[in-house]
């Protein structure tokens, strides 16, 4: 597959005769870091093979109309963490559990996930960030494992880098704590 | 330039291996999956006015029944009081004067007149004076008509 930049991918997806074709090159090329975005988000395989295929149904009705004030690829994140947390509000409303409950529940979709093959002590790090408020639990595993810049951060969340600076120093804090306490 | 922070290894050593997996082929056969389900759903780069109409239009339903209801409901209730009250249509109005008019006794009424001209001038009326209904009845009929008493007086 030839490797096409985002800008080029936009041109070819607003060729009518390429649109279908364009955006076939976009999954492919964003679908991986999208899905393990999600995946430590909502933790469940299944959740967040519905919210992949929730994240690339809006980006295709909504890319006709993108401007490209942003890159590419921090919308489609963009886009990929509303979904995730939308998912996480209507599971707290649907069950009516409080937040920690639904942090509960995740963490025991850890247990017994099929699909996850961590160690011991990965498994105590994906629980002990499931702990962290909603928003140090995204920046953490943005910074941590996606090693995201805090620009990018800031872009997809909307909250300005210091800030997030100090929503990881925190969340890492935190974690250390936790580790070393369990 | 981004700064290179804290993010190596979590003390307690715990690396950054992603321990999730996935099923096999999976992302191979996403994209295929994917367009499966965008065929069957709404078409890319439908006309903005087009897409504003499918968010408006279960609004403008539902405007238009309210709409319906009040308009009905209206005069319905227009009708309703129509029907039970009688006395509120022209009909029963013209029917009322004119019952009224065959009742009217020119003598009678020019001596009520006279009686009440005398006693507005002394500005008191006598004990044994009772106010006649037809009296009303009389002034309401000259005020409605605008004809003027003096006028009817002096060439009585």
């Amino acid at each position: 597959m030839q490797n096409y930049s985002d800008k080029e991918l936009l041109s070819l997806f607003r060729n009518p005769d390429q649109r279908n074709y364009a955006f076939n090159l976009i999954v492919r090329k964003y679908q991986e870091r999208l899905y393990w975005h999600l995946r430590k988000i909502v933790i469940v395989h299944d959740d967040t093979d519905d919210l992949l295929q929730d994240t690339f149904m809006k980006a295709w009705k909504g890319l006709a109309d993108f401007r490209e004030e942003s890159q590419l690829y921090t919308w489609l994140y963009r886009i990929a963490t509303n979904e995730a947390l939308s998912f996480l509000k209507n599971k707290r409303k649907k069950y009516l559990l409080p937040i920690v409950d639904v942090e509960k529940e995740l963490s025991s979709d850890i247990e017994g996930d099929s699909w996850f093959d961590g160690d011991e002590l990965q498994k105590r790090l994906q629980k002990a960030i499931l702990k962290l408020p909603e928003k140090q639990r995204l920046v953490f595993n943005m910074r941590y494992f996606d090693e995201m810049k805090y620009e990018d951060m800031s872009k997809i969340l909307n909250t300005s880098v210091g800030a997030l600076k100090a929503s990881y120093h925190h969340a890492a804090k935190k974690i250390e704590t936790l580790l070393k306490t369990n | 330039m981004e700064e290179k922070d804290n993010t190596g290894k979590i003390p307690g050593g715990a690396d950054k291996r992603n321990p999730f997996s996935v099923p096999d082929g999976y992302f191979d056969s996403f994209p295929v999956k994917l367009a499966g389900k965008l065929q069957s759903e709404v078409p890319a780069n439908v006309s903005m006015a087009k897409r504003v109409w499918e968010i408006i239009r279960p609004q403008l339903a539902l405007a238009a029944v309210i709409t319906a209801f009040a308009v009905t409901g209206y005069f319905g209730f227009r009708s309703f009081i129509e029907t039970n009250n009688e006395w509120l249509s022209n009909e029963a109005v013209a029917e009322y004067i004119d019952y009224y008019q065959y009742d009217f006794i020119e003598p009678y009424f020019l001596s009520l007149l006279e009686v009440e001209d005398f006693y507005f001038e002394y500005e008191t009326y006598p004990d044994s004076y009772t106010w006649s209904e037809d009296t009303d009845i009389y002034i309401d009929y000259l005020y409605n008509e605008d004809i003027d008493l003096d006028l009817i007086l002096t060439e009585f």
